[in-house]
């Protein structure tokens, strides 16, 4: 058993030697020390998700993506560029999280390039708002090439399925694609910016059903790789038979 | 229970930071590692994932010194703040003395601090312990934010939700800057000797 006296001096004592040990008067933090020092950075949450989907798309990621993207909108509602860029931002977590790997290959570059832009526009105090909206315009466009080159793709792999399509099977895989849930690039239901900019529109009534197309189409490749793998297996099997 | 040689006369004693995941808990070891890293004579360890989150626990161990011919060696640890890592939180549990819990003072990670407060409880509760026996210091950390003009929740908000029923003490801090993580780390030092003493008595 410990002395009690002995320990009843000690926290008297330890006062002392913690006053002694952490007195911060007399050790101002060197330049060095000080770069080391990470100050707040309010988008560290959302570079590390947006980061990690280069490594891979998982439900919980995207969940914590959009979710993140809804507490910096609270955070920064007061900031219309900011919001214009984290709805963006929203919009393509949504459109990724519909799509998964099936997404537009493009659309990982322009997530990270529109990160990157909103990054510069936080972190750069000095920046001007003329130069903020320029560089919130560029991704703007870069989105929108994106959207019209969704939309194109689309078209040809739609024009593709009514080529190729026998007319007898058409009926109800046109009603079974119907259900395809298409919201991410729904931009009359949200429209990055809309109110934010209004020299960058990006609202269009074409793009929802645009994309609900390409949807369909991506689907229709999809069942014509499915058809072709099972007709490849079934002449294998039939091969082995014979042999 | 600390870990006590009586024969040696040393006194090791396991503060942990617990806290909601980008709270600032490694941001409070960081702070005092390198502030007082000539003093304290040590190495922090630490080990991260990619995006340069808290994976396992920081850890900073330090010696005091002899005090009334005890060696008193702290061991400071944070644990992983994300939910996903429960397990090593409660891993990292295992024996504390002392708990400081970082809260977040932005207005959005209210409910996280709460769920974090809840769920220290229930791993202490794995351990037999009680959050309302084990010493233990609030920090409200990041009211730099303020300046910067983000939104932050009220102290007395604060205090409603993590310290209505705790009535322990709180410290109003910034890690990143330093302010009262001094005041922290000596508070709940203080609180977990005498804890110490209490139970030897």
């Amino acid at each position: 058993m410990a002395d009690s006296k002995d320990i009843d001096t000690l926290s008297a004592e330890l006062e002392n030697r913690l006053d002694d040990l952490f007195s911060e008067n007399d050790i101002p933090l060197t330049d060095a020390q000080d770069n080391n020092l990470k100050e707040y950075y309010p988008l560290s949450e959302l570079k590390n998700l947006i980061l990690s989907i280069d490594w891979e798309i998982t439900d919980e990621l995207l969940e914590n993506l959009l979710q993140q993207l809804k507490d910096l909108q609270l955070t920064y509602e007061h900031d219309k560029i900011v919001m214009t860029f984290l709805q963006i931002l929203s919009s393509l977590g949504n459109y990724i999280k519909s799509h998964r790997a099936q997404a537009h290959p493009k659309t990982f570059k322009i997530l990270n390039s529109v990160f990157s832009s909103l990054d510069k526009v936080v972190l750069s105090k000095d920046m001007t708002e003329p130069e903020k909206k320029k560089i919130l315009r560029a991704e703007m466009n870069r989105y929108k090439v994106l959207r019209a080159q969704i939309g194109k793709d689309k078209t040809a792999a739609a024009q593709h399925k009514m080529k190729t399509r026998p007319a007898d099977t058409e009926v109800p895989e046109i009603s079974e694609k119907k259900a395809a849930p298409i919201r991410t690039i729904d931009v009359s239901s949200q429209p990055p910016g809309a109110d934010a900019i209004a020299e960058l529109p990006i609202t269009d009534p074409k793009p929802a059903a645009e994309v609900a197309t390409l949807a369909d189409a991506v689907e229709e490749i999809k069942r014509y790789f499915h058809t072709e793998i099972e007709a490849l297996k079934e002449e294998i099997r039939s091969w082995r038979g014979q042999k | 229970m600390a870990f006590v040689n009586l024969k040696n006369k040393e006194i090791q004693v396991k503060i942990i930071y617990y806290g909601p995941g980008r709270g600032g808990k490694t941001s409070n070891l960081e702070y005092i590692y390198r502030k007082f890293a000539e003093r304290i004579n040590t190495e922090m360890v630490t080990v991260k994932t990619h995006g340069d989150r808290t994976l396992f626990f920081d850890f900073l161990p330090f010696d005091i010194g002899v005090i009334n011919g005890y060696d008193v060696k702290i061991q400071l640890y944070t644990v992983p703040g994300q939910v996903k890592y429960n397990a090593t939180r409660r891993l990292v549990l295992r024996g504390v003395d002392g708990i400081v819990f970082v809260a977040d003072s932005m207005a959005v990670r209210r409910e996280k601090n709460i769920l974090a407060l809840k769920n220290l409880q229930e791993n202490l509760v794995a351990y037999k312990k009680s959050i309302f026996k084990i010493p233990f210091v609030i920090q409200y950390n990041k009211m730099d934010l303020k300046e910067q003009g983000i939104p932050l929740l009220p102290v007395k908000t604060l205090e409603k939700d993590l310290n209505n029923q705790l009535k322990m003490p709180s410290f109003q801090a910034s890690a990143v800057l330093g302010n009262n993580v001094v005041a922290t780390l000596k508070k709940i030092i203080s609180m977990t000797v005498a804890s110490i003493k209490k139970d030897l008595a």
